[in-house]
């Protein structure tokens, strides 16, 4: 039993691990950039990126299907540029739980880059310090417990993922099929005990994912 | 170090307007600029700090150019060379005291050695009486101490001027004569040009060498405040409360 829960508890902790990656660089950035920069259609922008959270799973993996499947937009020039095919792969599922894991990053890091006080940037500016280097030691530092926080909540969502994932790389034990997909087999196959077991080593990782976010976050000064 | 400057800003909140359309040279050491809140006196202190830049004009600095419309010239903050003492102090407060004080000698200054930096700052927060706060984070210091960090921090750059953004409002009514005694200490200690703000009338007295009136965004009055020979103290005082009164009728600072 052990054995049948570690094949998809790894792909599970790879998948989610890659996806949170990916939802953190490109959920900071966006959160930065809407935080900063006051443009036409942002409120409309700021929409699109919440989607995601909102949207039931089987739709967005539908749109998802037609942007990276083989005749998709991104899929097509994928498959003839490089040979990389991204249905039924876990690296689809990468991207499925990434999208699904955006918003939460997304959203964290615009408020926390909107909380930090424009003053203390005008202050290093006037210090000398260049535009990198007010990033980074001014507002990022500043800012980088709410996208901790963020970060944290999207590692979990990433490992919770089923529809989208479902949609997107499929259910293939040992390939694509990840822990909550795992659950739905075993509770479909009437495998009642692999089921408990799945859930209680679901429910461990996420209480210790949740713990740790806890601790990160506590104040320091 | 002269300091001229001659300005328009134009800024929109929603559906008002403000113009703020100044000219003054500040030619002595100590320059207070003096008005009701609203009259454009810090935008004129960010223009000069090039955190705001104005939609034409010239500001000057002794004889560097920090922003020109016609010829094309707007400096960034980063090399203007202009301290700022930002109204509620601005302290990071994500590192103590030792790394504000610090923070203006790194990063662009990478030719001073560490040595030198620790060595400067240490003697920078003697002299300030901050030393036993190294470690400290901004947020368990008192009002006073905080400016005094915050002073630090700009003069350890050795700015061609310092702009002082309402200094003595966030202090207690007791600690601002002795502040007041402090900021006239560090202007002749380090031979750094002054432009403060303020709508006290007591600041005007106790720092102006001359006063710059701000009124709707347009330089109302400047006027020389400096002793004149022979002038006592008494005297000085009733000049300076006549000309403020009748600035502003009784209500003085409005």
């Amino acid at each position: 039993m052990l054995g049948q829960a570690a094949v998809p508890l790894v792909l599970t902790l790879k998948v989610a691990g890659f996806a949170t990656l990916f939802a953190l660089l490109l959920g900071a950035g966006a959160g930065f950039a809407l935080a900063r920069r006051a443009f036409w259609g942002r409120d409309v922008l700021d929409a699109v990126f919440t989607l995601p959270m909102v949207m039931p799973p089987t739709v967005l993996g539908y749109y998802l299907i037609v942007v990276i499947g083989r005749r998709g937009w991104i899929g097509e020039w994928l498959w003839e540029s490089f040979g990389i095919a991204l249905m039924f792969t876990w690296q689809g599922a990468v991207f499925a739980s990434a999208i699904v894991a955006f918003p939460l990053v997304f959203k964290s890091a615009r408020a926390a880059f909107e909380g930090v006080d424009a003053q203390l940037e005008n202050a290093a500016r006037t210090l000398g310090a260049s535009e990198p280097r007010v990033f980074f030691r001014i507002t990022l530092p500043l800012a980088w417990r709410g996208i901790l926080a963020g970060t944290m909540l999207a590692f979990a969502r990433a490992m919770g993922e089923f529809g989208a994932t479902l949609m997107v790389a499929g259910n293939i034990p040992g390939r694509t099929q990840t822990l909550s997909l795992a659950v739905y087999d075993a509770v479909q196959a009437g495998q009642d005990d692999l089921a408990n077991f799945l859930v209680i080593v679901t429910s461990v990782v996420c209480v210790l994912i949740l713990v740790a976010s806890g601790k990160l976050l506590r104040p320091r000064h | 170090m002269k300091i001229r400057l001659d300005i328009r800003k134009t800024l929109r909140a929603g559906d008002r307007e403000f113009t703020l359309e100044v000219a003054f040279d500040a030619e002595h050491e100590r320059t207070v600029v003096f008005g009701p809140s609203g009259s454009g006196k810090s935008i004129t202190l960010q223009c000069i700090a090039g955190l705001v830049r104005p939609d034409r004009g010239r500001i000057e600095v002794g004889q560097r150019v920090l922003f020109d419309s016609e010829a094309g010239i707007d400096l960034p903050p980063q090399v203007r060379n202009v301290g700022h003492l930002f109204q509620d102090y601005a302290l990071f407060p994500h590192m103590t005291v030792e790394a504000n004080v610090a923070f203006g000698l790194k990063g662009r200054f990478g030719r001073g050695s560490k040595h030198d930096i620790a060595g400067r700052v240490r003697k920078f927060l003697e002299q300030f009486e901050i030393a036993a706060l190294a470690r400290s984070y901004p947020r368990s210091l008192s009002g006073g101490q905080r400016q005094r960090v915050a002073l630090a921090r700009a003069l350890i750059r050795q700015p061609d001027v310092l702009l002082l953004d309402e200094p003595l409002s966030a202090l207690d009514p007791l600690l601002r004569a002795r502040v007041r005694r402090e900021l006239l200490d560090l202007q002749t200690r380090f031979e750094v040009p002054m432009i403060v703000i303020t709508h006290d009338p007591a600041d005007v007295e106790a720092l102006a060498q001359n006063v710059v009136v701000f009124d709707h965004g347009r330089v109302a009055r400047t006027l020389n405040l400096l002793e004149t020979a022979g002038e006592s103290a008494d005297a000085r005082h009733m000049r300076v409360e006549g000309t403020l009164a009748e600035l502003y009728g009784n209500g003085v600072g409005g």
